[in-house]
Order: C-alpha cells, then sequence, then structure tokens
C-alpha cells in the first residue's frame, strides 16, 4: 500500500470515530441545562441609563483598599471577565485581595441613538467612578479599561487624572493605524455618518458580522472537531457553549457613540494624531501622569500588540510597565494560563502601588 | 441514516482497500465527506432545540462551517491521490465518483451568514422597493456580487494550496489533514482580504448597503417608489 493511500485510509477510520463520537453524545446538550454565565455573585451599586455599576461580593475584607472599577468595552457583554468559575478574572482579583467593580453598559434602545462618547465617558463612568469615591470615602480608585473601555479608560485618565490611581489597560488599542490592525483598515472607508444616519443605532450583527470575518475559518468551523472531542464531558461543553453565547451576545450601538468612535478613533486616530476631545473637552494624554500597567496579547486578531504597545509613546507616567501575555484577544480572560498570569500580574502590581 | 455513517468505510478501510487489491481507485473519501455530514445533521436535529434560538443559529452555521471543511479536505486528498494515482499508473487509474467542488462557499458560512442576517435586518423588502431602476439597488447588487466573488477567488486559492501541499506531504491522519485545510483556508484568506482592494470593496459593499436601505427609507416615508 503506497504511503498515500495509507494516509487516506487512516484519514477515513479517524473520520469514522469521530462519528461514532458524535452518536455517542446524542444528548449531549440537552443534558447540560441553561447555559449560565456570570459565575460570582454581585450586586447593583447604581444605574444610569442603561448602564449599570455592579460590586462583585467579597468573602472577607478587601486587603488592597483601593478598589478596581473595571470598564468594559460596548462591544459584547463583560461576563467574558466573569465567565464561569475556573474561568474568572473577576474571581482571581477577589481572591488577591481586590474590591472589584464592573461597568455594565447595557444594551442600547432606539431611543439611545444620540448617546454619544461624551455620556459615555463624561457622565456615565464619572457618575460611578464618583459614587465609588463616596462608598469608600477616597479621592482616587484604580481603573482597568479592557478593549474599548480600556481607550475609555485612557480618555477618562487624561480628563480627571485626580480619580485615578493607577490605570490598567488591557488589550486596548491607542494607535489605530498600524499596519497590522485589519478591522482599523476595514472601516477607514466605511462612510459612518451614512450608517447611523441610516439606522439610528448600529446593529449588533453588523459587528459579528465583522468580526467574524476576521478570522472565519479558525475561530468557526475549524473549533467544532474540538467540541467533538469534549463531547463526554458536559463541562467542557459548557465552557464551549458559553464562550460562542458570548460571541453572538452583541448589544446594539447607540449611533451617535458609535460614529463618534469610528471617525475619531479609528479613521482619525485621535489618541496618537492629537486634537481629540470628548464633550467638547480636549483629550491630552501627557495628562496620563499616574502608574501606568498596559496588559496585551501577543495573538490578538482584533486589537494588535503594536496598537496597545503605542501608549507608552503618549503618555508622561514615569511608572509605566507592560504584561506580555502569550495568547489571544478572548484567551487573555478565559484560557487555563491567564488564569495563573493575568488577574495576579495585576493584583501584584496593584499591591505595590495601592493602599493596603 | 447507519447506511450511511463512515463506519460503513471501515471494512474497506482496513483490508479491503483498493490499494490491497493492486487497483489505483481512490479511497472513497468523498463518500466519507457526504456520511459525516449526514451524521452531523442528524446529531444537530436532536440537539438544537437545546439552545436559545439565536445560539442555535449560529452553532448552525459554524457547523455547516465545519461540514464544508471536512468536504474541502476529504475531496482535496481524493483528488491528490487520484492524480498521484494516474501519474504512477494510468492504466489501472480510476476516477473518484465526484470531483471536489471549490466554488462552494461553505468554508465562509460564518462570514456570509452573518452577511445575510445583516443584510437581512438593513434591507428588508429591498425586493420590493429596490426596484432595478433604482440607482442604489443595481450599486448594491454589484457591489453585493464583487464582494461574494473574493470569496470564490479565496476558495479557488485554499483549493491551489491544499493540492500543492497534500502533494508535497499527505497527512498523517485525519486531524492534520482538517488542520491543514484550516490552516491554509485562513493563510489565503487573511493573504486576501488584508489588501486595500478587499478593504475598498468590502467597504463599498457596506456602504451600498446602507444608501439602499435609506431610499427604500426614504421611499416608504414619501411613498414614492
Amino acid at each position: 500500500m503506497s504511503p498515500t493511500t495509507a494516509a487516506l485510509n487512516q484519514a477515513m477510520r479517524e473520520l469514522s470515530e469521530l462519528g461514532a463520537r458524535l452518536e455517542s453524545g446524542v444528548r449531549a446538550l440537552p443534558a447540560l441545562g441553561p447555559i449560565e454565565v456570570g459565575a460570582t455573585p454581585k450586586s447593583v451599586v447604581a444605574q444610569t441609563g442603561r448602564a449599570t455599576l455592579y460590586r462583585f461580593q467579597r468573602r472577607s475584607p478587601a486587603s488592597i483598599t483601593t478598589p478596581v472599577l473595571i470598564v468594559y468595552a460596548l462591544v459584547n457583554r463583560p461576563y467574558m471577565t466573569d465567565l464561569e468559575p475556573d474561568r474568572s478574572m473577576v474571581r482571581r482579583l477577589l481572591n488577591a485581595g481586590l474590591d472589584v467593580y464592573l461597568v455594565d453598559w447595557g444594551y442600547p434602545q432606539a431611543e439611545d441613538r444620540q448617546l454619544s462618547l461624551n455620556d459615555y465617558i463624561n457622565r456615565y463612568l464619572d457618575d460611578f467612578v464618583n459614587r465609588i469615591l463616596s462608598v469608600h470615602g477616597i479621592s482616587g480608585l484604580n481603573l482597568l479599561g479592557i478593549c474599548q473601555g480600556g481607550t475609555f479608560s485612557i480618555c477618562y485618565a487624561a480628563l480627571q487624572p485626580e480619580k485615578v490611581c493607577n490605570l490598567i489597560t488591557m488589550v486596548t488599542p491607542v494607535d489605530f493605524h498600524t499596519p497590522d490592525n485589519l478591522l482599523s483598515k476595514w472601516v477607514r472607508d466605511i462612510d459612518v455618518d451614512l450608517m447611523v444616519d441610516t439606522l439610528g443605532n448600529i446593529p449588533g450583527s453588523l459587528l459579528n458580522w465583522l468580526f467574524a470575518s476576521l478570522k472565519p475559518a479558525r475561530n468557526g468551523g475549524g473549533k467544532m472537531l474540538d467540541m467533538i472531542d469534549s463531547i463526554d464531558s458536559p463541562d467542557r461543553l459548557r465552557t464551549f457553549l458559553r464562550m460562542e453565547k458570548w460571541i453572538h451576545d452583541s448589544p446594539d450601538q447607540a449611533g451617535e457613540a458609535f460614529k463618534e468612535f469610528i471617525r475619531d478613533f479609528f479613521q482619525r486616530n485621535g489618541l496618537v494624531t492629537g486634537g481629540l476631545s470628548v464633550g467638547g473637552r480636549p483629550i491630552d494624554l501627557s495628562n496620563i501622569t499616574m502608574p501606568v500597567l498596559n496588559v496585551y496579547a501577543t495573538m490578538d486578531h482584533i486589537v494588535p500588540p503594536a496598537a496597545s504597545r503605542a501608549l507608552k509613546e503618549y503618555v508622561a507616567s514615569a511608572d509605566y510597565s507592560e504584561l506580555q501575555f502569550e495568547g489571544g484577544h478572548i484567551g487573555i480572560y478565559v484560557s487555563r494560563s491567564a488564569q495563573t498570569i493575568v488577574a495576579p500580574h495585576i493584583a501584584r502590581w496593584l499591591a505595590g502601588r495601592s493602599g493596603s | 441514516m447507519s447506511s450511511k455513517h463512515p463506519r460503513s468505510n471501515q471494512q474497506h478501510a482496513a483490508g479491503d482497500a483498493p490499494d490491497a487489491r493492486n487497483s489505483a481507485a481512490a479511497p472513497d473519501l468523498t463518500e466519507a465527506a457526504r456520511a459525516w455530514t449526514a451524521l452531523v445533521d442528524g446529531w444537530w436535529r436532536q440537539q438544537s432545540a437545546a439552545l436559545p434560538p439565536e445560539l442555535e443559529r449560529a452553532m448552525t452555521s459554524t457547523l455547516d462551517q465545519s461540514k464544508a471543511l471536512v468536504d474541502m479536505a476529504c475531496a482535496q486528498a481524493a483528488r491528490t491521490f487520484t492524480e498521484s494515482a494516474a501519474a504512477s499508473n494510468p492504466a489501472q487509474f480510476t476516477q473518484p465518483k465526484d470531483s471536489p467542488s471549490v466554488d462552494k462557499l461553505g468554508l465562509w458560512q460564518p462570514v456570509i451568514d452573518a452577511c445575510r442576517a445583516c443584510e437581512a435586518s438593513l434591507v428588508e423588502n429591498a425586493g420590493a422597493s429596490g426596484s432595478p431602476q433604482s440607482g442604489a439597488a443595481s450599486d448594491y447588487q454589484r457591489a453585493a456580487a464583487a464582494y461574494m466573488n473574493e470569496f470564490v477567488q479565496i476558495n479557488s486559492e485554499v483549493a491551489q494550496r491544499l493540492q500543492k501541499k497534500l502533494s508535497a506531504s499527505p497527512p498523517v491522519d485525519f486531524r492534520q489533514l482538517h488542520d491543514l485545510v484550516v490552516e491554509e483556508a485562513e493563510n489565503a484568506y487573511q493573504e486576501r482580504v488584508s489588501t486595500d482592494s478587499f478593504a475598498a470593496l468590502q467597504a463599498a459593499f457596506i456602504n451600498a448597503m446602507f444608501r439602499l436601505r435609506k431610499e427604500i427609507s426614504n421611499a416608504r416615508r414619501t411613498g414614492k417608489p
């Protein structure tokens, strides 16, 4: 038998075995029950518009007295940071002694189309920061921004530096025009005024399409054999489905804020080229003098490392450091290795710079 | 379903393979791919109702792409085998039942499904309002055709790359074959979509979609087609 024929026969045998494995899991998904996400108990601290400020429950007093506020993106949902008990950045931060708050921007409705970046950054975020400062009787907190939420956090820290003791950015775009930024390349010629003028809010389905288009084979059908490998493990199947749920849980985007973000950040690259303002207030990155930890992922296909690492060039902090994570844009929260690397590093970094 | 199950090929694979009879007929991988598709479809029919509708739709699309990946893997491997056999022993060369189809767009199912979902939510009733004489409608049709054609081109490129790789070094197992298809598909895709011309085509498609939507909205508002 030729090597080629032997290989092909082997391939057929394995396909057959995969089929048997699939058939053995005939009740696999129905047996799982509802796909729950957001593992850690939390309570509502404040609500403004659709936005909610949560505080995660601690079992004991925080050993690091300055709380941390996680600012998530408007795109997708913040439960990625707390997907399930064993894959939870939130839980790791709690275990490391931090008091953890989270901004959930909610699901904008048609009447929210006029919400602007000014509303999100200067109203909602500032309201929530003030609420936390008031609860704790402190003058500054730790801000941890994720992806677009990191960009918001940078803007906020530049506008209100006295309220931010330490700034952490995770997989955050700063220079939107690095050559490897495919998403940015794609949206540069899109007529965003026409989009928003036509639709009001931008449907989550449009963003799903763009994100699915970035790596469609590897992040699509390419992972199904892995799912079949997990078919006899309810826990692994649940994790798989939680991830799928998150990927497709895309809120619509408030039209005005979407327009501003695409135009000012993606198209004009305002954080780097200058001249950026939010609500008429100029964003000057040289106001960022507090300690900065910039966390990026080496295999991030949505926010390439260079897009994040540009931050160093524009802030005036004398205490700037980076954490390079060997993984992707999502793996940085949910992978096994992230659990033991990312949150513990952040907690250590904060412990050395916060009151305890 | 059992008659279509890939296991029906096991006996063939284990001892009765064409090579064993000194024939150059390809192991019937294309049939195995069809059986696999039927098996996955049957499995999914029993599973899908357990999921909420949005997740069910997404998983269906992902599974469709997975089937297309397996289909392409099997088809390309069969083609490579056939060509290799024909070159070494033309007298005994036997054609596989089907030629692999490189023009199927199933490989890009999640992108195309997501695109169609977006279209559906944006350009509903376009058939009624977006008449052929409408400039926005014809612009959209042109832009959509050009955009979809990119995927045809990418598919063709994937097939060529796979052919080359498989000829040079046959995979040792199915997983390796599958992963090779994923890798080559992603590489060919990334090369094309990273170009300025693709970005321009995609932007033109999206802008055309919104112009059409705007025209439809205006027509509805004014009552004029």
